[in-house]
């Protein structure tokens, strides 16, 4: 039932987006989300400028990145959430941001990838939460434990996957969101 | 037909595609029961996968439970443990557990009694909690509502109105970009407003607990009750 054996390849799919943002558009007007956009894309090159990933493409306001090991995307995910987070409080960055992230064999076509990888690491976004980054059993199991502890967050099923992907979030060493924690 | 499985389970894990779930926690229940499909046990957990079939099952109070659907139903009776649960497309209810951490991408997400931490989110559907502990509880399209909370709340709605009734002087940050935002508190908690974390870190020590709201286009309303 689970997917705890090692991925056959650590190619790594991470998927961003933006909570909120057809509304924001709505309420506030295309130049206003013009600019978060804006403000998203320097948040991912910083992100990305040890060069050990990439952005494959922007898909409206979510982002799908590849890195060749999820200790890279881990890295560079934190770097976006945290970026996020202090956008948020002290530049007025309007929106949250949600994260999934899946391991595995990926083919590329040209510029892009596919795949089941790809699209398990888009499922596995759908289900994050705002300020939060849900990563597959492929992923934790992958990556070191010096950026945070990943709790379980159950099982989820995939249209065209036997088996259930598990499921964990990440809980970083330093969060806005641990402001409150009892 | 039923498959039992041995006594001292400590968790349950319940997989299906497009079949419901409905896990039932019986008083004095010592083993866990299957209507319809097989159990495999190991230490001390089972579990079930049922494919696109029903899964009924009753399992002693306490224990633990792990879920993942597709598009089934998932429904929880009685007194139970840590609850994980997934859903793509299905509604979840959870009776009371200890814990609650409950997803679905656009079915509804109802949780009656949490005792602890209670983590709700629905992409689309509506989000209801009555009593909980902390909670961390997020929407698209629909309302949030927590009822009860005894602990810190986070609470993000997209274009729904988000309802929190605390139960005492605990934290609370809402946000919502369409929706309108009520707090209440019980009377005598003085609650410091403010619309940003770091605007609660300049203010002052004269109030008993921080809620930081913002809600984009609706108005904001905390309350004494």
């Amino acid at each position: 039932m689970t997917d705890r054996h090692a991925p056959e390849s650590t190619d790594t799919i991470l998927f961003t987006d933006l909570v909120g943002f057809t509304e924001y558009t709505d309420a506030c007007g295309d130049s206003a989300a013009v600019a978060v956009l804006d403000q998203q894309s320097t948040i991912a090159r910083d992100a990305l400028a040890d060069g050990r990933g990439r952005l494959v493409k922007e898909i409206g306001d979510g982002l799908m990145f590849w890195f060749q090991h999820p200790d890279d995307a881990l890295r560079a995910a934190i770097s976006v959430l945290g970026a996020v987070d202090t956008a948020r409080e002290h530049h007025g960055f309007p929106l949250g941001i949600r994260m999934g992230m899946h391991c595995g064999e990926v083919t590329a076509r040209g510029d892009d990838f596919v795949g089941q990888t790809v699209n398990i690491a888009s499922r596995v976004s759908d289900l994050a939460g705002p300020g939060e980054l849900v990563a597959s059993e492929a992923v934790v199991g992958s990556v070191g434990s010096v950026y945070g502890r990943f709790e379980p967050v159950g099982p989820a099923r995939v249209r065209g996957v036997a088996a259930p992907i598990w499921l964990h979030r990440l809980v970083p060493v330093h969060s806005r969101r641990s402001r409150l924690r009892p | 037909m039923s498959w039992p499985a041995p006594a001292n389970v400590a968790v349950v894990r319940i997989s299906t595609t497009s079949g419901s779930v409905r896990v039932t926690a019986e008083p004095g229940r010592t083993d866990v029961w299957s209507r319809s499909s097989p159990v495999t046990s190991a230490d001390e957990s089972v579990t079930i996968d049922g494919g696109s079939s029903k899964v009924e099952m009753l399992v002693p109070e306490g224990t633990d439970l792990v879920i993942g659907t597709i598009s089934g139903k998932v429904t929880v009776d009685g007194r139970v443990g840590a609850v994980s649960a997934l859903t793509t497309s299905g509604r979840i209810f959870v009776d009371h557990a200890v814990s609650v951490d409950a997803r679905s991408t656009s079915g509804r997400v109802e949780v009656a009694h949490s005792d602890g931490e209670c983590r709700v989110m629905s992409t689309s559907g509506k989000v209801q909690v009555g009593r909980c502990g902390a909670a961390d509880a997020a929407s698209g399209a629909g309302r949030i509502v927590l009822a009860d909370a005894h602990g810190p709340v986070r609470a993000n709605c997209t274009s729904g109105r988000i309802t929190v009734s605390m139960a005492g002087a605990h934290d609370v940050d809402a946000e919502t970009v369409s929706g309108r935002i009520e707090i209440s508190f019980p009377s005598g908690v003085r609650p410091l407003v403010v619309s940003s974390a770091a605007a609660a870190a300049e203010a002052g020590p004269d109030h008993d607990c921080t809620v930081i709201a913002r809600s984009g286009s609706s108005r904001v309303v905390v309350s004494n009750r």
